[in-house]
């Protein structure tokens, strides 16, 4: 993947994510809504930032208008997961980004804070929704942790600790 | 709502995107990036032992909360031995509490994304910068498990 074509679907994936922000703010009150009012307003920011570095036209995707969603979304709980997937989506294209792209650059920088910020955002929301999977390897693609991984020789551990890759948490 | 290509990447919940990516870093890190991935590694061996230090002193519960991070650490372990194409070593022992352990991880952030910057191979970048977004969202917890403990008292 290039460095072009990692950005322009990161950008395409914030799109998502605000999207569907837009849709679970609708099912949260108090203090989920705030902190997902404040996570729309983060991934504004994050969009703004992948259009400043895409070197070409090409490379700036248009929103759609709407975006169909992984499950019906109509409780706290269902809000809640959604965001935990919007921000592994977004886990997911970061390292794409960081990945495609040369070192020292603004995309290179980019994509690593980017991919810090939504990792801290989704496991936030998964501790508000009582789930511990939190993945080892944010934004990493599938199966990479499982080629990686060594066993753990910690007793205490279970078998739900097993990493999962961006986007594969429900 | 509007069913299109890129609504569907999103109702896979990310898996028909990530299909289309690169399942591992398909080759040894550059001697460029080789210092680095010791260093990190290091680190990663240290924080290991600093959790099996303070699992040792913890009740059940909290030893298992632990336990899932420890699993977290051992398997960056996993991924940067594999990116050098090391053997497996055990970490070290260690010393470390809880509070410790945060501070362990809030302080690492800086340097492994300094890292992922300056990596040349982009694989070992993403891999660096992933270890630093999930040691970030493991000094948040720690630090908010912290605050909420100290508002028990």
């Amino acid at each position: 993947m290039t460095s072009g074509a990692a950005i322009r679907a990161a950008l395409e994936a914030e799109y998502a994510v605000i999207y569907g922000y837009g849709v679970a703010g609708g099912r949260l009150r108090g203090r989920d809504l705030a902190f997902a009012q404040e996570r729309l307003a983060t991934h504004q920011e994050w969009r703004d930032q992948l259009l400043a570095v895409a070197s070409s036209a090409a490379d700036r995707p248009a929103p759609l208008p709407a975006y169909e969603l992984p499950f019906p979304v109509e409780d706290p709980a269902a809000a809640r997961r959604l965001a935990v997937r919007l921000e592994d989506g977004a886990a997911g294209a970061a390292w794409d980004v960081v990945a495609a792209s040369r070192p020292a650059t603004a995309a290179r920088r980019l994509g690593v804070a980017l991919l810090a910020d939504v990792a801290v955002a989704a496991a936030d929301w998964r501790t508000r929704g009582h789930v511990d999977d939190d993945p080892a390897f944010p934004g990493a693609p599938p199966g990479f942790a499982q080629a990686d991984s060594q066993p753990s020789t910690t007793p205490t551990t279970s078998p739900s600790s097993t990493t999962t890759a961006s986007g594969s948490t429900s | 709502m509007q069913l299109t290509r890129r609504s569907l990447l999103l109702a896979a919940g990310g898996l028909a995107l990530a299909a289309c990516r690169p399942k591992r870093p398909a080759r040894p890190a550059s001697v460029a990036d080789r210092a680095a991935l010791v260093s990190v590694l290091d680190a990663e061996r240290t924080l290991v032992a600093g959790y099996d230090a303070a699992i040792a002193q913890q009740d059940a519960v909290a030893a298992g909360r632990l336990g899932l991070e420890r699993d977290r650490h051992a398997a960056h372990i996993g991924a940067l031995q594999n990116a050098m194409r090391e053997p497996t070593a055990s970490a070290n022992a260690g010393t470390a509490t809880g509070s410790a352990l945060g501070t362990m991880l809030h302080e690492s952030v800086p340097t492994l994304q300094a890292a992922a910057n300056a990596a040349v191979d982009g694989a070992v970048a993403a891999l660096f910068a992933s270890i630093a977004a999930e040691h970030s969202a493991a000094a948040r917890a720690a630090a908010q498990t912290g605050a909420a403990k100290r508002r028990r008292r």
